[in-house]
């Protein structure tokens, strides 16, 4: 039987000028340059590319449109997600028009549960272009928005998801504590898919095999993201497609 | 007193470097670089089970038929290749073959060292030697377009073992130490991170591909450069092509390791103008020298600087010590630079105007036409009271290059040492 193709979408974590390996959002490893893992990724072939400017909210700096403009040059036709700094609709189709394919946001959304920014930057450039992201806390089974500018937590009893179906076209959910581990995951998080009706995508220390066929296997898990194991080995994301066979295309240089 | 230490040069409070890194570098709110961070794991990791895990990794490739290669190692006439081969062909009980690109700067001491390799490990060797003209004519056009002499010998060096891997189907190519883990922390020791070409490109070849130099020069054909073209994805992928770090699974110890090889195989070291490490590229006229001076008008800081962080993170000598070396060092002559203006048929004046033009306004500040006012790292890094060296840093020096030697294009071995 076949099965609807789900995607592994590869994630980029960028500090100021350099990509670099990320561990719970506050411990860096400079990689390098982020055009070339860009280049690198599409070469691949990759199914998304998910580009993270985490500090131009905390910064108040706004998106960085220049990376972004130097980047779409070394995309190649791989769909491009951006994320960071994003503070209202205007900035939205900066990044659009800049090259991003999507936009991701977080910040300005879970900051004060803001709908009406959301529905203002999804009414401008589309809700199949608009993507949420939850950086999620797990604390005795409780499920915790993680604020990483202001390092506070907020209940996520408190989104109203039926609102949101409107608004984005799908959920990323990131397992702080986990972030940059080796494979450590919390598969608790996968109560938050029966939870929600909106596609999600989750991310934070999915390493295995085992983990993403679990997660994947998730009727409404649409997506993984991978990010640091990516950098570790030649063909690394060939590898991925390859354990999961099942759930990802084909990739171009991946073995029969 | 301190001088600048704002964001532009904010410094590691522990080694010497700052956040402006070519490689990249993170300086976490604690004031501690990655570089230095990573390193602590040399202290903590279970150094047995990592080499545990490396004869299982290499035990996949010993052949059962003992009459071919189990893997590549790519050598020079000097740095990690005596130990990497030590632990190849000793310890692990591989029958490696090596492989060595001719840069041509070669210096009597490096074809000594390269020749003591083949014999005493009894290894054969593999050299890839490109047209000396086609060399010139890339070294020129690197010069010219991105400032560095040395293009030609990184890439050749990191695609010439790939190549041979694919044409002999020997899939498994052992480096010694990975450099961005090693300088900056760029990945931990626990990553195990594996050769790539994604990794050659950014750091070794500074963004810049073989087939990226003939769009970028009029003089380029892709009959001159097709012998630093890295293979195609498809063919990695059918012979399994992989290149594995020894730094991670050992502790990596480049001074003690060298220390070990003088001691055993007679590795020979030599002392440098530029620095006071008499181990590391003595295999070549222009690393520790013109290619020296390149980097310090590029990016503020020489290699002594890169020596000495590591020194640091070892502790065997201090912060202060080190930075009052690193000042009295890095700007001292490059010898041979008459050698290279002949080589590649430049006089030094144009030489030195060409690379005038690449010295970078962050760290030099011109006075007048000829005047230059250094203002690297080591002149921003004043926050701390200068003394008289008290490193007891001390280095085998067992050979040396005569100040009128010359390049030695090709040999099999030299008798005088």
């Amino acid at each position: 039987m076949s099965i609807i193709k789900k995607r592994l979408i590869s994630v980029i974590n960028v500090l100021e000028k350099i990509a670099v390996q990320s561990r719970s959002f506050n411990d860096y490893l400079p990689i390098g340059s982020s055009e070339i893992l860009v280049e690198n990724l599409s070469r691949w072939g990759s199914d998304e590319i998910l580009i993270q400017c985490f500090d131009r909210s905390k910064k108040k700096l706004g998106p960085n449109i220049n990376l972004l403009k130097k980047i779409t040059n070394f995309k190649k036709g791989t769909p491009l997600i951006y994320s960071g700094g994003i503070r209202n609709s205007f900035d939205a189709l900066e990044i659009i028009k800049n090259g991003a394919d999507r936009i991701m946001v977080g910040y300005s959304f879970f900051q004060k549960l803001n709908y009406d920014n959301l529905t203002k930057i999804s009414n401008k450039i589309g809700k199949q272009s608009l993507i949420l992201s939850l950086p999620i806390k797990i604390n005795k089974n409780n499920f915790y928005i993680y604020n990483y500018v202001d390092r506070n937590l907020t209940d996520i009893k408190k989104i109203n998801f039926d609102n949101l179906d409107k608004i984005v076209s799908e959920i990323l959910i990131t397992d702080m504590y986990n972030e940059g581990s080796y494979d450590r995951f919390d598969t608790r998080m996968l109560k938050l898919a029966n939870i929600i009706k909106i596609p999600l995508i989750f991310f934070g220390g999915i390493t295995s095999q085992h983990k993403v066929k679990k997660i994947l296997s998730h009727k409404n898990v649409s997506a993984v993201g991978i990010g640091n194991s990516l950098n570790f080995k030649e063909h690394a994301y060939q590898s991925f497609v390859l354990q999961n066979r099942n759930f990802f295309r084909k990739t171009s240089y991946a073995k029969k | 007193m301190q001088k600048n230490n704002n964001s532009v040069f904010n410094f590691c409070k522990k080694c010497l470097y700052s956040c402006q890194h070519p490689l990249g570098i993170v300086i976490d709110e604690n004031g501690i670089c990655s570089g230095c961070k990573i390193h602590e794991e040399k202290n903590t990791i279970n150094w047995n089970s990592k080499w545990q895990e490396l004869k299982k990794i290499t035990q996949n490739y010993k052949l059962k038929k003992q009459n071919f290669y189990d893997c590549i190692i790519p050598v020079t006439g000097a740095n990690d290749s005596f130990f990497v081969v030590h632990v190849v062909k000793n310890l692990l009980k591989m029958n490696p073959l090596l492989v060595c690109y001719n840069k041509y700067w070669n210096t009597p001491l490096g074809i000594k060292n390269l020749s003591t390799l083949r014999t005493k490990f009894n290894c054969d060797i593999i050299f890839q030697n490109v047209n000396p003209i086609k060399v010139k004519k890339i070294t020129k056009a690197t010069l010219y377009k991105l400032g560095s002499i040395y293009w030609h010998s990184l890439s050749g060096h990191t695609v010439f073992p790939v190549q041979i891997s694919i044409s002999y189907k020997i899939p498994l190519i052992i480096w010694g130490a990975h450099q961005g883990l090693e300088q900056v922390g760029m990945y931990s020791h626990y990553d195990n991170v594996e050769m790539s070409r994604r990794y050659r490109k950014n750091h070794d070849l500074m963004g810049v591909e073989a087939e990226n130099l003939i769009s970028s020069s009029d003089n380029l054909t892709e009959g001159d450069i097709f012998q630093y073209l890295y293979p195609d994805d498809h063919e990695l992928n059918k012979v399994g092509t992989r290149g594995i770090y020894l730094g991670n699974f050992i502790r990596w110890d480049v001074k003690e390791q060298h220390e070990k090889m003088i001691k055993f195989y007679n590795y020979k070291t030599c002392k440098s103008n530029r620095t006071i490490d008499c181990y590391d590229y003595v295999d070549s006229f222009n690393y520790m020298n013109l290619h020296d001076r390149i980097k310090l008008y590029k990016h503020g800081f020489s290699k002594i600087t890169d020596q000495l962080c590591r020194e640091i993170r070892f502790n065997r000598i201090d912060r202060n010590s080190a930075l009052t070396m690193v000042k009295r060092y890095e700007q001292r002559k490059s010898l041979y630079e008459k050698n290279f203006c002949e080589w590649l048929n430049i006089n030094q004046k144009s030489l030195n105007y060409l690379l005038d033009t690449f010295k970078n306004n962050k760290f030099w500040k011109q006075i007048d036409v000829t005047r230059w006012k250094f203002k690297g790292l080591s002149y921003h890094n004043e926050n701390m009271i200068l003394r008289k060296n008290s490193a007891k840093l001390k280095y085998v020096q067992n050979s040396k290059i005569k100040v009128d030697a010359k390049y030695v294009t090709f040999g099999k071995g030299i008798k005088d040492f």
